[in-house]
């Protein structure tokens, strides 16, 4: 039903992002970018994703929370095309994952969690690799420049350190000009610096038009950087909205957090006393 | 009408070139080969290192009798035997002399009593043991020169005909390529490939619009040119310095490297049915040394399978590398064309088949 879609959208340009984000999924007859549906994935005996549906809008940052285990790699990797689901649909950018695969690779990006590159070969060659595999031209070392590892050219993978791992991972997610980029637990063990450029570099990847999905654990982060969330547990969607309407909606239900006036956090503290220059050296 | 949803501005190509990629997934990883320490050590090093030894065993070769002669000694039999070409003799103390018989150190010991040669060896050394007739002819003679007979009724003529001459490098050097190729094509394909399975690699690459069997095909093209080079690393080597001969000069060589293209294609096979039926370097390991120790001692690698009992012989002589060896064996030694060889490409050709048809069900990219 990937035709469906076409009907009645506006012109890409005529779309901002407020209002993409104040149109709820489904209702306006905008086209969500990402649509799944009755999505269900079972291993064995266990049910990794137990028939979820969401969209993301286009343009949005779409955060995905969970605890360990609740589904959240699984559900990328369906949309990824890298798994088959047992049920459901999923279209991405109006072609369907399940029927077009190879549609869908050219049009995202990917960074799997705790994923490597190939070894003994430098940076460079690696984006020779990558721009090949994606049959794109691309001039690797503006690539390089522009996620600040024009030193690193000549270095491998192996010996970079966690954000600059992080930085060239998500560099190789852009040069097919991806429509739509998966990033799966980006700043996991990266230290608060690196954490801080890397919420950077999203958001101005963000403002060039492309939409991201990214899990992540940190509620810190989902709630300054995502536009809009899912909660999964136990591979089913707990909750879904923007951060401050779910923060509302729990607030509604009469929730209430003793309040501990703080003026600065630790993190501030920390910040404040090793700045926020990079520390990949 | 231009459409949110299903634009193909600025897309990259949803079936890019496959050509360009496999360019690049062999150069890349041809790259990587290259780089690392342990596929040149073992790929390039370590055949050029074993040929060199077989090169010295084969040039100890026959050095002719050394025999001890008891002080005191003299008359027309030593003066006889001291001008037997090949014959050493070294004076010395009865005693001192057996014993060094004994430990095979000289292959006989010498006494001249008046008209007697007396002449002691050592019977569990074979070369002591041809030592008598090497003094028998000189007795023979002195004897026929005694009894006043100068013109023998009969005659002995000896004549030699130019054969190959055939030298242990001869044997060892086509086994060298079979196991260097053996080796690539099974070590380097499960442990390259699993790592690249388990880092991920693989997935990431599989994230892209290119086709799986783009990404095999490129690492097969890399590991037969790292399995090419081996080969004419170790015929150049063996040609420059331990005189290896090519019956036919450069269609041999060319011969040689084409059947050493063939049985890497086999044994990758089999390389990529251990790399997909195994989840980790450690099952892996054992499996692909449980495939290649037996090969390398059983297939005529280091010697002839015809020294094994017969009960072993069939099974050495049905594995893969066996065959492989023989057919380098033949062309390189007895200059045999690529016809005269077929059978054993034959029965290659069965093994490359069932490796492939094992690996196709087992693989698993992630």
């Amino acid at each position: 039903m990937a035709g469906c879609y076409a009907l009645a959208v506006p012109s890409q340009g005529s779309v901002t992002l407020a209002q993409a984000e104040s149109l709820a999924p489904g209702e306006s007859g905008l086209a969500p970018i990402i649509d799944v549906r009755g999505l269900r994935k079972r291993f064995g005996e266990v049910v990794a994703v137990d028939g979820i549906s969401f969209a993301v809008q286009a343009g949005e940052v779409f955060g995905i929370l969970g605890p360990n285990g609740a589904g959240k790699t699984t559900t990328l990797e369906i949309i990824e095309t890298l798994q088959r689901p047992n049920e459901g649909e999923v279209f991405v950018d109006g072609v369907d994952a399940l029927r077009q695969p190879h549609r869908v690779k050219a049009r995202i990006g990917v960074q799997l969690q705790a994923a490597s590159f190939y070894p003994q070969l430098s940076l460079l060659q690696l984006i020779g690799l990558f721009a090949a595999l994606y049959g794109v031209r691309v001039d690797g070392r503006a690539t390089l420049r522009r996620f600040q590892l024009a030193e690193k050219a000549g270095a491998t993978f192996q010996q970079l350190s966690g954000g600059q791992k992080q930085r060239f991972s998500l560099a190789t997610t852009l040069l097919n000009r991806p429509r739509v980029i998966f990033l799966d637990e980006p700043t996991t063990g990266l230290d608060p610096q690196a954490r801080r450029s890397l919420w950077e570099t999203i958001r101005e990847i963000q403002s060039e038009g492309t939409t991201v999905v990214l899990t992540t654990h940190y509620m810190e982060e989902a709630e300054l950087l995502c536009d809009r969330l899912a909660i999964m547990d136990r591979g089913r969607i707990l909750s879904t909205g923007s951060p401050r309407a779910l923060i509302d909606e729990l607030l509604a239900t009469g929730f209430r957090k003793e309040v501990v006036r703080q003026d600065a956090s630790l993190e501030d503290v920390f910040i404040s006393l090793t700045g926020h220059g990079l520390r990949d050296e | 009408m231009s459409s949110l949803a299903s634009s193909d501005f600025d897309a990259a190509p949803a079936h890019p070139s496959q050509v360009r990629a496999f360019v690049a997934l062999s150069w890349y990883p041809l790259l990587a080969m290259g780089r690392n320490v342990a596929t040149m050590f073992f790929g390039f090093a370590f055949p050029v290192v074993f040929i060199a030894v077989f090169g010295l065993i084969g040039n100890v070769g026959f050095g002719g009798i050394q025999l001890g002669l008891v002080d005191g000694g003299s008359g027309p039999v030593l003066d006889a035997v001291a001008g037997l070409p090949g014959v050493t003799l070294q004076p010395g103390d009865a005693a001192d002399l057996e014993q060094r018989l004994r430990l095979g150190r000289i292959d006989g010991v010498l006494r001249l009593e008046g008209g007697r040669v007396v002449l002691s060896v050592n019977s569990a050394s074979p070369q002591s043991r041809l030592a008598p007739l090497w003094l028998q002819g000189a007795v023979d003679r002195l004897n026929l020169q005694l009894a006043g007979v100068t013109a023998p009724a009969l005659r002995l003529v000896v004549e030699e005909v130019a054969g190959r001459h055939e030298r242990y490098i001869d044997f060892a050097l086509p086994g060298q390529i079979g196991m260097a190729l053996l080796s690539t094509g099974i070590f380097g394909t499960v442990f390259g490939l699993i790592f690249l399975k388990k880092s991920l690699v693989l997935k990431r690459m599989f994230a892209t619009p290119v086709r799986g069997l783009t990404i095999l095909l490129g690492q097969g093209t890399a590991r037969l040119a790292i399995a090419l080079l081996q080969a004419v690393v170790i015929l150049a080597f063996g040609v420059a310095f331990f005189g290896f001969q090519l019956p036919n000069g450069v269609a041999t060589f060319l011969l040689l490297l084409l059947l050493s293209a063939f049985g890497l294609v086999v044994f990758l096979g089999f390389g990529l049915f251990i790399a997909g039926w195994c989840a980790s370097e450690e099952a892996a390991g054992p499996i692909a040394n449980l495939f290649t120790l037996p090969q390398f001692l059983l297939s005529g690698t280091f010697f002839s399978t015809e020294v094994f009992p017969f009960w072993l012989r069939p099974i050495a002589d049905s594995l893969p590398l066996s065959h492989l060896n023989a057919a380098m064996r033949a062309v390189a030694t007895e200059g045999a064309d690529l016809v005269a060889v077929a059978p054993q490409l034959a029965v290659l050709a069965v093994w490359g088949v069932l490796a492939y048809v094992l690996a196709a069900r087992t693989f698993r990219w992630y």
